[in-house]
């Protein structure tokens, strides 16, 4: 799981929408389609997606599965934007360096 | 995620030739790939005032603003929104202090506003969702940036 994975899943508007749906707690598949303007079939794709980013947690109950937005899953973002500014201050420390050589000439 | 992040760096600069090289040179260093919407080919223009924008021009002509200046203090502070591709009222908010020191210039970055996220469910609602997938998705690599079902 990286930070692209999340971010390629959260890219799609109904997954952000099944995301939205599990705000209040976890759903079966069925209560997660009620409603949905695509089919089962897809739904459960969706769902796949999800799981496989990180960011639902399946759990088993009967003979359905409880999907659950996963309380760690937004720590791949969180990661990724500590690695947008460490590689942009090292860009910028870089060319700093370069600038003050630049002057010492 | 609600905690800010921060980044403290030194540069061998006085506080204004390093608040200079950020702001008005900031096209000769940002890493535009990956950091960026079009890529490296695109320019990056920091505006010199406060309410002014940092915008990237695609090479194409497209334009990506990328946050608004809400504070420009020359060789001292900055402070701008940033939320690249979406609106102003969904950005979070980064800040950059310039101090001078004997090393040279310190430099405190601190990009926040994630109290918007709320609570950790709430991290992954729609809100914050709509604010910043596709803040993160334009600066993943072209390649990794999902076409929308």
């Amino acid at each position: 799981m990286t930070y692209e994975d999340t971010i390629t899943a959260l890219a799609d508007p109904t997954r952000r929408d099944i995301i939205d749906r599990l705000r209040s707690g976890p759903l079966a598949v069925g209560a997660i389609a009620d409603g949905m303007p695509i089919s089962r079939p897809a739904v459960s794709q969706h769902l796949r997606v999800l799981s496989d980013a990180g960011l639902l947690t399946v759990t088993p109950s009967g003979n359905r599965r409880l999907y659950a937005i996963a309380p760690d899953g937004v720590d791949e973002l969180r990661r990724y934007l500590d690695t947008l500014w460490d590689d942009a201050l090292a860009a910028f420390g870089r060319a700093a360096a370069e600038k003050a050589k630049e002057s010492s000439k | 995620m609600k905690n800010p992040i921060e980044k403290t760096l030194i540069v061998p600069l006085t506080a204004s030739e390093a608040f200079e090289l950020f702001t008005e040179n900031m096209d000769t260093w940002w890493p535009k790939d990956p950091f960026s919407v079009t890529g490296d080919t695109s320019k990056v223009s920091f505006a010199n005032h406060k309410g002014g924008d940092i915008v990237e021009t695609g090479a194409d002509g497209s334009i990506n603003v990328w946050g608004t200046l809400l504070a420009y203090d020359p060789g001292k502070y900055l402070a701008f929104s940033w939320h690249p591709g979406r609106d102003a009222d969904e950005a979070t908010m980064v800040t950059v202090t310039f101090t001078q020191t004997e090393a040279g210039t310190r430099c405190d970055l601190t990009h926040g506003g994630f109290e918007i996220l709320g609570d950790t469910a709430d991290a992954v609602s729609s809100s914050y969702l709509s604010g910043w997938d596709l803040v993160l998705g334009c600066f993943a690599k072209a390649g990794l940036t999902p076409a929308i079902a």
